[in-house]
């Protein structure tokens, strides 16, 4: 800076400076945000691989723990190893939830696939807890992603367990161009001041039984998994009539629904 | 007696597997040299294998797909992958059956008994016998001697297991899971029923004391 005389030019100069001092800062902050961005959405990434590898890599001696208690037939292992089995699972659509990857196949697949994919899994669950199945016009194809689908279907089979549920009942049902899936049980509902907090995570109300505390995420979960495949999730608890969930399925596209090109496990 | 090959790297599940296994009158092999899987196996020439996908040296794609181009034995994969892309390539690649871990043991065991006895028996159908009792699945009835019984679909999954299993005391749990299984899912009740129906019919052929109640533990043959 000029010390004397011609202060006019020199405050300009120092103005024109510390302009271009503040846009290079803002440059610089711009490109610091962005770099921070991609550094944050890359260990997220990172993290999710872990979680992923984490959950395959925990299966093996998974599945040896749950050969050898069968083996054994110690039902108390079996059971709790089961649990940790759907909570090791949940860890894994929570970490898939969370990404913004389309990493989902939506196909037509019949209602009642779905819900016997998730019974078949809770079937120990079920029977243990002496809760009786009941399915109704799932004849019903809707275009979904199964595997999500039947994990959301897990979660709420799980959640009617817990709150004491004697009976599931599943039924389809065709709403305008929609199917709706109604999930219903007899257990102790859901109090109408609670109805509106249950798809927010860490929430489980006051009906939960004593000893198999609910986690608060089922739900949560269930609710965004479903958010991310467009399908509508919703409850209805009248008092003293258990509790009803729906699962609403977007109209399949106007062509002719074709049969899952699939082959499957046979 | 089907002979079952099981090409897997932990040794826990390996050997659970063949305990599994060998409780249903399966007799079983299994393998620790990962380097010659496919030479050993159409050296030992077993009627079915269970593979694992995530093995050192090759991994089971290469595996399955090696397998493939010398024999037609049925293949079931057992991977920790759920995905279905993963599923449809090991079908892709030729695999009969995929089971994901940690698997249903009850699955398992129908999916091995379907795929063997659609594989060597297509021409007579399955037959399980017990004792002097047959239990004829392909005409769903139960034999002794001259006389004969028609099971229900129910009926004849119950003294299936039972029979499959003969000696051993096997569950209301166990009997119930397996029946979920096949879509048939059946409460406490209906079970009851069904096991009172099931002694009357056997009752009829005079074989009523072959089905044994164990008070609070189960049944057994």
């Amino acid at each position: 800076m000029r010390s004397n005389g011609g202060w006019r030019a020199g405050s300009a100069l120092a103005a024109v400076a510390a302009g271009l001092a503040l846009a290079g800062l803002s440059a610089w902050s711009i490109r610091c945000t962005v770099v921070r961005a991609r550094r944050q959405r890359a260990a997220q990434i990172d993290y999710q691989e872990y979680v992923e590898l984490w959950v395959h890599e925990i299966k093996t001696p998974l599945a040896g723990a749950k050969l050898a208690s069968q083996n054994a037939g110690d039902r108390a292992v079996q059971e709790a190893l089961e649990r940790i089995e759907g909570l090791v699972e949940q860890a894994l659509f929570y970490a898939r939830s969370r990404s913004h990857e389309q990493d989902y196949l939506i196909r037509a697949v019949l209602l009642g696939e779905l819900v016997d994919g998730a019974v078949r899994n809770q079937a120990r669950r079920l029977i243990d807890g002496g809760v009786s199945v009941v399915i109704a016009s799932c004849d019903l194809t809707v275009m979904t992603d199964p595997q999500w689908t039947i994990f959301v279907i897990r979660q709420i089979i799980d959640n009617a367990v817990k709150y004491g549920g004697r009976q599931i009942e599943f039924r389809g049902r065709r709403q305008a161009d929609q199917v709706a899936l109604d999930i219903h049980d007899d257990g102790a509902g859901v109090s109408a001041q609670d109805v509106g907090r249950v798809f927010q995570k860490g929430f489980y109300g006051r009906n939960g039984r004593h000893g198999d505390r609910p986690t608060g995420l089922g739900l949560y979960l269930g609710w965004k998994i479903c958010a991310k495949l467009g399908l509508g999730l919703s409850l209805f608890s009248p008092p003293g009539q258990g509790t009803t969930l729906t699962i609403l399925f977007p109209a399949a596209r106007p062509r002719p629904a074709q049969p899952s090109s699939h082959p499957g496990p046979r | 007696m089907y002979t079952i090959l099981i090409i897997e790297d932990d040794r826990t599940v390996r050997q659970e597997l063949k305990v599994l296994l060998e409780r249903y009158k399966y007799r079983v092999i299994v393998t620790e040299d990962f380097e010659n899987v496919v030479d050993f196996t159409i050296s030992t020439n077993p009627h079915l294998v269970l593979l694992d996908l995530n093995l050192p040296i090759y991994d089971g794609f290469q595996v399955c797909r090696e397998l493939r181009r010398h024999s037609q034995l049925p293949i079931v994969v057992v991977t920790c992958r759920s995905g279905e892309a993963d599923q449809l390539m090991c079908l892709n690649l030729g695999a009969d059956y995929y089971v994901t871990k940690p698997f249903n043991t009850g699955i398992l065991l129908a999916q091995i008994a379907t795929l063997l006895s659609r594989t060597y028996e297509s021409a007579t159908p399955a037959l399980v016998r017990c004792g002097e009792l047959v239990v004829d699945v392909g005409q769903s009835q139960v034999r002794l001697g001259q006389r004969s019984a028609d099971l229900t679909k129910n009926e004849l999954r119950i003294l299936r297991l039972l029979a499959e299993r003969e000696g051993a005391i096997v569950s209301r749990g166990e009997i119930m899971e397996t029946l979920w299984q096949t879509e048939a899912y059946v409460d406490d009740n209906t079970l009851t029923v069904n096991i009172n129906r099931l002694r009357k019919k056997l009752g009829q052929i005079g074989a009523a004391e072959v089905l044994r109640t164990k008070r609070g533990q189960g049944y057994s043959l």
